[in-house]
């Protein structure tokens, strides 16, 4: 059950400086032991995740930042890993990181037990490498993964979506968890009734990003409905697996297409060459590239740091955007949605039917 | 054309069977074997007659050692049939299983095609596949473990009893777990059990048929001093495996924890309900399934201290009019069973007969589809049963209609092919068995597989449950079977087991799952995707670091060796013996035939 | 659908192992049969004297359950022109329900190649118990006759995978 709670922006105070008062106040209440937050690295050029136990350090924190740090997921990941002390951690993530951190959650990869996920809510980012012109007051585009991003505003299992749509002054903020609930009293917020206004604005940005899902589906369709297509936007990439390193959900120590399996001896390499007349060198670039949709798209939450790592701009999100909806679609199931869905691949039910036998 | 040497391969004995003449003439293993050999390349190829011959394992044990050869392919016969056969064969010249590979070219490759060139060329690619797989598999020691003696016997029937009370003799403590208040189970219940040894209800027998002397006595083991025995208790959960299985058993009152090296499962089986075939008026008194007439007679015997005639249960009449239907919800698609419980058509001859013996005057009939009788001195049994005037009837009776105090079956006679209307004032339904509720559960707990008939598979022909498992099923909880099969199982299993704990260490089968730590990252979907609960997840620390991480690890003793996990794990952390990586990716790679 | 407009014409085949004569192409067919039912079903299927393409190349694997998707992608990529997968049927596995993990598998593999470009139908699940000589050659013909209509794999004329 959503619960609201107000949080009123102090005199001269803008959003971002209220998120930051609320994460004082976690820290100095005892609400929590650290913050796990984007801030903004030196001279503002960039969005790096902080990790801190101190309230003092919070005014690096950019809680609405227009770009999104890197590996906060995995972050989480280190931090809750077994045989850590067991400190309280609020942990400010966009939406789409949370998502991938309640996949990891169900994989035993993120233990939540004392994670709290705050989640404000994301109007999109843009390229980390473009933050400097942003934080310059520059307009610019917020990457293409945003602007087809179906959940800007955290829903169950965030504890706490911080709220700006719909929101005239401060901001909402929406709890989903009894911790999230617990979490809003101990910081002082005060209860409130969830408004239509808002609730209407929620409406609205799910309506426009499956809408802009829905056009972005249909364009990859038709666009990778030709194998060339495919191949030809791959022919450029290094195979550096910037992709796979920077996927939160992607979680593997070591991509399978690493292992010998996959990388044969010089003698088999010859064979193979011989076998096939040609090879391209380093092996199996395409290979990775559909196993890993094999593997990944179960999981991926569309969040797009993969297009954003690849240095050759290859536009994975366009390419899985034909795909990711309707593979979890298949499993009745949604990234990050619930944890009590369990990944597709460890389950099944004996009435489904993708109508696959015989085909 | 000189081949670039590969760094990882065996030396390989290819041998070609020139065994099926037939198939000499589609495809000539001679000439094949000269092309395909190689020994620059470590394939050593032959293709000669003594290898269909009396003399084959020395001459194989000669080329073995002429070409050091470290692995076997064969190229004529399935693994299907013939895999334990070349691999025993390959196990006297010390090539270990998995280095023993067979090209089924009689099953899958020379028939396919009338071409022959074609399926020469298809003989040489899963010839390829299959060397292939040989330099690309793991190595790996046989794994073995020390076994604890101690046995747990589930349900303490006449199989389970039999079963216990070997064991105990054997000098092994035995647990007795079962469900109810007493032993006995379905025999116990029984008026009398039939083939009997010519002996007579009202004859010189100082036994009840319930305590022939051909199922074991429940007093005696009851007194064993090895026997524990455990009564209203259920097994709560089974851990471990063959050698070392840890048993949650729960007793009135009592939970324990019981550590044993092989389980017995007799947990019989039960009957079908009729309930469901409303045609048959099941619900009426006077139509009853055999186990009600077995209490009827019981009842009558108690009452009256005698072989007093048979009452109905409608209004207390002496019946004229004894109708027996053979099986209802048993070879039957629709009801119960498609399968024969094997032991009504023994039971209701045996029971028309004395109820012909006891109520001369009455007309006691048996409908049946064929009569079954699945052991020697059957025939002679039925004789007597037809000589003293039972009628048996060909045809299924589809209706049954109460009519006046009395029943009306309708049904079609397939002697005569007419449809035919009788009276009866008493049914006697043959009902099927079905497998004891909660075998799912337990074989879950077991971590072994149903059969698609939900018993637990008895000896599955390759991976033999019996060893491998340490779990034999004994009795009906494998089937319908008779007393005397029953009991007979109960007694193999108690020698199999004790064969196998005797044994200093027990060796594990090679085809199981392996778990590699530096890849797993402990996500536990391997742990999800294992139907025999093989797997774990368990925290471990790294000793030189301190950091704990969490890795899946594999409980060898209950490996199917199914590959599940092995699919499921995206970090390829899983390798199965056999069917590693490796191997299938370079089987893929042959096989595909590559850029064409 | 995807890629059928470009086996229009005529290609060599060469064979694995380095056979010479070029020849009509024929579809290859790379099948993974699960030990308990479908490779069994194919030992019955010679057996019996039955025939189907000799461009089939069969893989015993356990389970259809244990076919890894890589495997598959992989099998594509190497040229085989379709891949097929037979296990028990359902309820029949011989470990209890690795078929209906094959299912899920094989299902995203679908439409990862669909999403791609590569025609969905040159990845065939199908249950053949081991008895079922007949169905197994008939679904290994059948599957043919798609390929043939579908051409060549185009993914089998890129050299620079
Ligand atoms: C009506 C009828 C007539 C028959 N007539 C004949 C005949 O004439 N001649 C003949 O040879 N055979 C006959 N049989 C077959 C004979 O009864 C069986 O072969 C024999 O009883 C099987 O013994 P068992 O020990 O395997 O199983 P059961 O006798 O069924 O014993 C199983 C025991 O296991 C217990 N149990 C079940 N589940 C559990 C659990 N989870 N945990 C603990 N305990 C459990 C049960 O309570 C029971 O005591 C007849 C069977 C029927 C039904
Ligand atoms: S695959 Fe790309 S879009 Fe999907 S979760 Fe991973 S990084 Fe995000
Ligand atoms: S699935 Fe793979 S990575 Fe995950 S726990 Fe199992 S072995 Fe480890
Ligand atoms: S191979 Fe894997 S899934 Fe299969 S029984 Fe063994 S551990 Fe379980
Ligand atoms: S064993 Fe055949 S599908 Fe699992």
């Amino acid at each position: 059950m959503a619960i609201a709670f107000k949080w009123d922006l102090a005199k001269g105070e803008d959003r971002d400086e209220a998120v930051r008062r609320l994460l004082r106040e976690a820290l100095e209440k005892g609400a929590v032991d650290a913050v796990l937050v984007p801030a903004e690295g030196p001279a503002r050029t960039g969005i790096v995740n902080m990790f801190t136990t101190d309230p003092g350090s919070l005014d690096a924190c950019v809680p609405f930042a227009k770009a999104m740090a890197q590996f906060g997921p995995q972050d989480l990941v280190r931090l809750t890993e077994p045989g850590g002390s067991p400190i309280r951690i609020a942990a400010l993530l966009k939406p789409c990181e949370c998502r991938a951190v309640a996949e990891l959650a169900k994989i035993n990869q993120i233990d939540l037990e004392h994670v709290i996920l705050l989640s404000p809510d994301c109007e999109g980012t843009v390229e980390l490498k473009e933050y400097s012109m942003v934080a310059d007051g520059q307009a610019v585009p917020v990457r293409n993964a945003c602007k087809i991003c179906r959940f800007h505003v955290a829903r169950e299992p965030v504890d706490m979506a911080i709220g700006t749509f719909g929101v005239k002054d401060g901001l909402m903020l929406v709890t989903n968890s009894d911790e999230g609930q617990a979490f809003a009293e101990a910081i002082g917020a005060k209860a409130t009734e969830l408004t239509d206004a808002r609730k209407k604005a929620v409406e609205e940005s799910i309506e426009k990003g499956e809408e802009a899902y829905g056009d972005q589906e249909a364009r990859s369709r038709e666009k990778y409905s030709d194998l060339g297509t495919f191949l030809a936007e791959l022919s450029p990439c290094i195979k550096g697996m910037n992709c796979q390193n920077v996927c939160p959900v992607c979680y593997c120590k070591e991509c399978l297409l690493y292992t010998d399996a996959f990388n044969p001896t010089a003698g088999s390499l010859a064979d193979k060459a011989k076998r096939r007349g040609t090879l391209r060198m380093p092996v199996e670039t395409v290979q990775f590239h559909l196993t890993r949709m094999a593997h990944v798209m179960t999981a991926c939450v569309m969040c797009g740091q993969c297009q954003s790592a690849c240095p050759s701009d290859i536009p994975l999100v366009e390419m899985y955007a034909g795909i990711n909806r309707r593979i979890q679609d298949l499993f009745d199931y949604e990234a990050g949605r619930s944890m009590e869905d369990e990944p597709p691949f460890t389950c099944f039910s004996e009435h489904e039917n993708f109508e696959v036998v015989g085909d | 054309m000189p081949g670039l040497r590969k760094v990882d391969r065996l030396k390989k004995l290819l041998l070609l069977l020139p065994c099926d003449e037939e198939m000499e003439k589609l495809l000539d293993t001679r000439s094949l074997a000269e092309e395909m050999d190689d020994p620059e390349n470590w394939v050593f190829a032959r293709s000669d007659p003594r290898l269909c011959g009396p003399d084959r394992s020395d001459y194989i044990a000669d080329l073995v050692k002429e070409t050091e050869a470290q692995a076997i392919i064969v190229g004529g016969p399935s693994d299907r049939t013939h895999g334990s056969v070349w691999r025993q064969e390959a196990s006297f010249v010390g090539i270990p299983p998995d280095r023993v590979e067979l090209v089924p070219l009689v099953q899958q490759c020379v028939y396919v095609t009338d071409e022959k060139d074609a399926a020469r060329r298809r003989a040489k690619i899963m010839i390829e596949s299959a060397l292939a797989r040989v330099d690309t598999g793991i190595d790996r020691a046989v794994e073995r473990v020390k076994a604890m003696q101690a046995v747990l016997v589930i349900g303490g029937g006449v199989a389970g009893m039999q079963a216990a009370w070997d064991l105990a003799d054997f000098g092994r403590q035995v647990y007795l777990v079962e469900r109810t208040g007493e032993l006995g189970g379905r025999a116990h219940q029984l008026s009398r059990t039939y083939p009997t040894q010519d002996c007579k209800p009202d004859g010189c027998c100082p036994q009840s048929c319930r305590d022939c002397q051909f199922t074991p006595r429940i007093d005696l083991v009851t007194s064993h001093p090895l026997i524990e025995l455990l009564l209203e208790s259920e097994v709560k959960s089974i851990k471990g495996g063959i050698g070392g299985y840890q048993i949650e058993v729960h007793s009135p009152e009592v939970s324990r924890l019981l550590e044993v090296g092989a389980i017995v499962v007799a947990t019989g089986n039960v009957m079908f309900d009729a309930e469901e075939m409303g045609e048959l008026s099941p619900w009426h008194p006077d139509v009853i399934s055999f186990l009600e007439l077995e209490k009827l007679i019981d009842w009558q015997r108690k009452e009256d201290h005698a072989w007093a005639p048979l009452r109905r249960p409608s209004d207390g009449k002496v019946p004229k009019n004894i109708h027996f239907l053979q099986c209802v919800g048993s070879r039957d698609e629709h009801h119960g069973t498609i399968d024969c419980s094997l032991v009504c058509c023994t039971y209701a001859v045996g029971q028309a007969k004395d109820l012909k013996d006891m109520l001369p005057d009455a007309t006691v009939a048996i409908h049946y589809m064929d009569m079954r009788g699945p052991y020697r001195g059957f025939e002679r049994h039925y004789l007597e049963a037809q000589e003293s005037g039972v009628l048996f009837m060909r045809g299924r009776v589809v209706e049954i209609e109460p009519d006046n105090g009395n029943l009306i079956l309708s049904y079609e006679d397939i002697d005569i092919g007419e449809p035919v209307t009788m009276e009866a004032d008493l049914v006697v339904l043959s009902v099927g068995q079905l497998p004891t509720p909660g075998t799912a559960e337990l074989a879950q707990m077991l971590g072994v597989p149903l059969d698609e008939d939900g018993y637990i598979g008895e000896d599955n022909t390759t991976y033999s449950l019996w060893d491998r498992r340490g779990v034999y099923v004994v009795g009906c909880a494998a089937g319908p079977r008779g007393i005397r099969y029953s009991v007979r199982d109960g007694r193999e299993a108690a020698l199999s087991i004790d064969a196998v704990l005797r044994r200093v260490q027990i060796e594990l089968a090679d085809n199981i799952a392996e778990v590699d730590d530096e890849r797993c990252v402990g996500c536990g979907q391997c742990v999800e995707s294992c139907e025999y609960d093989a797997k774990t997840l368990e925290e471990r620390t790294d000793l030189q670091t301190g950091r704990k991480y969490r890795d899946a690890i594999v409980e060898p003793r209950r490996c199917w060796g199914c590959g599940n996990c092995h699919a499921t794990c995206p970090s390829t952390a899983i390798s199965l013996s056999g069917f590693s990586d490796d191997q299938l990716v370079r089987q893929v790679e042959i096989a595909s035939g590559g850029h064409r | 659908m995807a890629d059928s407009s470009k086996g229009k014409k005529k290609k060599t085949t060469d064979d694995a192992t380095g056979g010479d004569a070029p020849k009509d192409w024929n579809p290859r067919i790379v099948g993974f049969l699960c030990n308990w039912c479908s490779y069994t079903g194919a030992d019955l299927a010679g057996v019996s004297r039955l025939q189907y393409t000799p461009e089939f190349i069969p893989i015993r694997v356990m389970c259809s359950g244990s076919v890894d998707v890589a495997y598959i992608l992989k099998a594509l990529l190497e040229g085989a022109d379709g891949v097929l997968i037979g296990g028990c049927h359902l309820g029949d596995c011989h470990y209890l329900n690795g078929n209906y993990k094959a299912r899920r598998r094989v299902a995203v593999v679908k439409e990862v190649m669909e999403g791609v470009g590569l025609d969905p139908r040159r990845l065939h699940l199908e249950w053949i118990s081991a008895s079922e000589s007949g169905k197994f050659a008939k679904t290994v013909s059948t599957f043919d006759e798609t390929l043939r209509q579908l051409g060549p794999n185009p993914l089998a004329k890129e050299r620079l995978l």
